[in-house]
């Protein structure tokens, strides 16, 4: 096993909206309090946990596609979110090396299986914004900003419409109630002139062009490592992070650099159509996409249903 | 064996912690697995019938128990977080084989129930620990512990730098803090001023096992912030 640390600097290219707590129409951004060169300040997090997933699901799919496979829910659910622990199936220490061999997704991002939890080998750091709060938390390579957090954030209205309501539209598309109670009956007979359902809302959000840095440390193998690789080129389709990228948030860019005894090397650039990755990361995703090969030409064409049962931790 | 003052300097001040308790004991039996014995501590193969007594760098009292205090911390602030778990039922509609049965996930319970889960974070300052052992093999342990307290794969207890340095006297057992680990509790506190609980505690790692626990007094590990 080696330790593989991996700082990202990831620049946002749109907005982003990561919710802490929401006050009747109003979301605010997640915030926590850190101790910046011992000084406790209140700063804008996202979280480990919300890279983790999404890292994870794109993993999930990135594994299900090259195998062209569905699989049962129970193996679903171990691979996009950890599955969970309970029933009363025992799993042995032989079999939870099978599934790491079999599946260094699973063994990288670790799940329950059977009533055995298998650890997980990620580490990380939660994802800052570079500002005044961090400039002791950051490490020293990077400039320090002399702005607050505060200065990169805004709020944004947004409207939603009920256009039951808007009668040029509903004269022209919907159905007069007449129409209704002869199609669906008393059932579907609807109270005319009823509250219309839309409002205004509002979103803070973090602005273009901040600046967030990450940390992972994970101590693992090179087919782990490429299994982490794949979750990172999967997630590069849609570099998105937070909520609302269906309404324009969230797009980012990001460059990974792996650190060594001797200093930093590339490690992955994700910019907004290309993904360019290093020797290191290049070279653990082809031992990776072999191990799938290999998983897809000796399990899958003749003993699918061995395989399926050994991610839903039902092999004994 | 050298007395020793083992500094674990925190990335960001957050640690995940119900009790606020670090063993500087645990956390080096915890890097002594990862290096020797990496699948029965990954598995989570550590039965009752299967402890392995660790072959810490540390030197050991006269009742075979490791020469190293808690850690000791300033705290500043101590806040409910939540982290949330749930099915990712859109992926499901592409990549779930329901074999022709309708298919329905539950999140409300169940095997597939979605969790809004609390946790206990403490913003606290560096935290130091004293023992008496090897500080190269200490140093070299310590390097495989990025993180300490629970969820540390979500971010939480990063250390930027453990520092391992010399000091004169034997603070693993009474130092400046008064009792500087859970001794067995013979009926009388001390009188020197600190503040004490007394709990049922083990006295070497693994900690969380509740075999073997005997009355002890904890002492107060947090300092004035």
């Amino acid at each position: 096993m080696k330790h593989y640390r991996i700082e990202t600097i990831y620049t946002l290219l749109q907005p982003l909206s990561h919710i802490g707590e929401s006050e009747s129409t109003q979301s605010f951004l997640n915030t926590t309090t850190v101790v910046n060169n011992g000084v406790p300040e209140e700063v804008f997090v996202y979280t480990g946990n919300a890279i983790r997933g999404q890292l994870r699901d794109c993993g999930a799919r990135y594994l299900l596609n090259k195998l062209q496979i569905q699989v049962p829910l129970k193996a679903f659910h171990l691979l996009f979110s950890g599955g969970s622990i309970g029933g009363a199936q025992a799993l042995d220490i032989d079999q939870a090396k099978m599934i790491r061999k079999a599946l260094p997704l699973v063994s990288l991002f670790g799940g329950g299986v059977g009533n055995q939890i298998l650890d997980g080998k990620l580490k990380q750091t939660f994802a800052y914004p570079i500002c005044k709060e961090t400039n002791g938390i950051i490490p020293s390579y990077i400039e320090k900003s002399e702005y607050s957090w505060r200065h990169f954030t805004n709020v944004i209205e947004f409207s939603r419409k009920d256009d039951e309501k808007n009668v040029n539209m509903s004269e022209q598309f919907l159905l007069s109630n007449d129409d209704q109670l002869l199609l669906e009956g008393e059932k579907g007979k609807k109270q005319k002139d009823g509250p219309a359902t839309q409002m205004r809302y509002g979103v803070e959000y973090l602005a273009a062009g901040t600046k967030l840095w990450h940390r992972w440390d994970i101590i693992c193998t090179e087919l782990e490592l490429g299994a982490f690789v794949s979750t990172i080129h999967e997630w590069q389709k849609q570099p998105y992070l937070g909520g609302m990228s269906g309404k324009g948030f969230g797009l980012v860019s990001a460059e990974m650099d792996l650190i060594t005894e001797t200093g930093r090397e590339p490690f992955a650039q994700i910019g907004q159509e290309f993904i360019k990755l290093g020797p290191v990361a290049e070279e653990a995703k082809k031992t990776y996409d072999a191990h799938l090969q290999e998983i897809y030409d000796s399990y899958l064409i003749e003993n699918k249903e061995e395989f399926t049962k050994l991610l839903s931790g039902d092999v004994k | 064996m050298k007395n020793l003052l083992v500094t674990a300097k925190l990335l960001d001040g957050r640690v995940n912690s119900n009790d606020g308790l670090f063993h500087l004991d645990s956390i080096l039996a915890y890097a002594w697995m990862l290096v020797h014995h990496p699948d029965i501590l990954q598995n989570r193969d550590l039965r009752m019938d299967n402890l392995i007594e660790p072959n810490l760098p540390l030197a050991k009292d006269e009742d075979g128990n490791w020469k190293a205090s808690l850690g000791f911390y300033k705290q500043y602030d101590e806040k409910i977080e939540y982290w949330h778990k749930k099915i990712n039922d859109f992926d499901a509609l592409q990549y779930v084989d329901f074999q022709g049965k309708r298919g329905k996930i539950d999140s409300q319970k169940g095997f597939y129930k979605a969790y809004r889960i609390p946790q206990i974070i403490r913003i606290i300052g560096d935290i130091e620990f004293y023992c008496v052992g090897d500080p190269i093999e200490i140093q070299k342990y310590l390097s495989y512990v990025t993180n300490i307290g629970k969820k540390g794969s979500q971010g939480y207890g990063y250390v930027k730098e453990w520092l391992v340095e010399e000091v004169e006297d034997d603070y693993s057992d009474i130092g400046p803090y008064g009792i500087m680990r859970p001794k067995p509790f013979t009926g009388e506190l001390p009188n020197d001023g600190q503040v004490y609980q007394i709990r049922k505690v083990r006295l070497k790692p693994p900690y969380h096992l509740h075999t073997d626990r005997v009355p002890c007094i904890i002492p107060n590990v947090r300092r004035e912030a």
